[in-house]
């Protein structure tokens, strides 16, 4: 089971760290909401019996436990000045190509609520309107005009940057 | 920035992390960060806390004076009895909440519903535990001859039962404030947060 844990972590690793990066700004709560999942997915393992598909699960497990999880970054700030400190990894291995994605992303999609963090997340997966009903308990209409809101969100944040 | 500028970063090969062996193998090792796993530890605490309390309080009353306090013994056993039928449901119900295989929606409702059950039984335990132990005090004096006089009253007199129900009703309703104000502090922030987020989800 560990070899086949450990390969399907790998596969999804890129997504966890998306996750962690989107919902924490606070490099220890990243790595506390990292392990977080981490734990989660481990624990609910023996349990996933192809009922559902693997990465629906995935997403299910990941975003539940980034969205319910109590973290510490609720005790600071909400509105959080995006630093250097903040935003950059304090990994060696980190290409500064990466950090600098991450700032824009995180400059477009920081300010966006926890549900609509997960919607575009998903949106930005590719994953279908039906695929994220599965994973969010929402109506793909629901979905559809939310996403329609994310977007108008997202078009306003360009506008005032630009002017 | 536009969505479709945002889907080319997402997208990068660029912006995938990976994650080595040596890393989940560390995580995993390492204990659940969150809280529900840290109220069930604080929650074995009492339990731990109120058994060892129990255990010296009931020796020194069946051992001393004269073994005629062995009911004040028997009647701290069967609260700690009481009390760790109250741990085994809170357990469950904070086990229960660490389910995170459902949808969001299913994970936030599941969640909630625990979350105000939790704080239901903490609201009429906390409560309960004076009403019940002076009661059972009091059906002790009643039984014991002992000589006791408060503010003049002898235990047998109507003055004496007026009292007694004054102080229980007066600490009992301290106790319910006081356990009310506290699980607002505690868990308040959290079910309002549940609830914001579960009014969000159902709102188009």
């Amino acid at each position: 089971m560990e070899a086949a844990f450990l390969q399907l972590v790998q596969q999804h690793a890129g997504i966890l760290h998306k996750v962690c990066n989107l919902y924490c700004t606070h490099p220890g709560d990243r790595q506390d909401l990292l392990q977080e999942m981490m734990l989660q997915l481990w624990k609910s393992f023996p349990a996933f019996r192809n009922e559902a598909k693997l990465s629906t699960w995935i997403y299910r497990v990941v975003l539940n436990t980034a969205i319910t999880a109590f973290r510490k970054e609720e005790k600071r700030p909400a509105t959080q000045a995006l630093t250097e400190e903040t935003i950059l990894y304090d990994r060696e291995d980190d290409a500064s190509l990466y950090n600098e994605q991450w700032k824009m992303i995180q400059g477009a999609i920081g300010d966006l609520t926890d549900i609509e963090k997960a919607i575009i997340i998903l949106y930005l997966e590719n994953r279908t309107y039906m695929e994220m009903e599965d994973i969010l308990g929402i109506s793909q209409a629901t979905l559809r005009v939310k996403m329609n809101r994310i977007k108008e969100k997202l078009r306003k944040k360009v506008n005032a940057q630009t002017f | 920035m536009e969505l479709q500028e945002l889907e080319k970063i997402w997208r990068d090969p660029a912006a995938e992390k990976t994650i080595q062996q040596r890393e989940v193998e560390e995580m995993l090792r390492g204990s659940s960060c969150n809280h529900i796993s840290k109220m069930r530890t604080n929650l074995f605490r009492e339990l731990v806390t109120v058994i060892i309390s129990v255990f010296i309080v009931s020796v020194v009353y069946f051992s001393g004076f004269g073994g005629r306090l062995q009911e004040v013994s028997w009647i701290y056993i069967g609260l700690a009895m009481v009390f760790a039928a109250y741990y085994f449901a809170k357990n469950r119900l904070l086990k229960d909440m660490l389910n995170h295989t459902g949808n969001l929606r299913n994970h936030l409702e599941h969640r909630l519903n625990k979350l105000e059950k939790y704080t239901r039984y903490y609201l009429i335990a906390g409560s309960a535990l004076v009403p019940v132990i002076l009661f059972a005090f009091y059906f002790l004096l009643q039984q014991k001859t002992i000589p006791l006089q408060v503010f003049g009253f002898s235990r047998h007199t109507p003055g004496f039962i007026i009292f007694y129900s004054l102080v229980t009703i007066i600490l009992t309703a301290a106790l319910y404030c006081f356990n009310k104000w506290n699980i607002r502090v505690l868990y308040g922030k959290h079910i309002e947060k549940l609830k914001r987020l579960l009014t969000e989800m159902n709102d188009v």
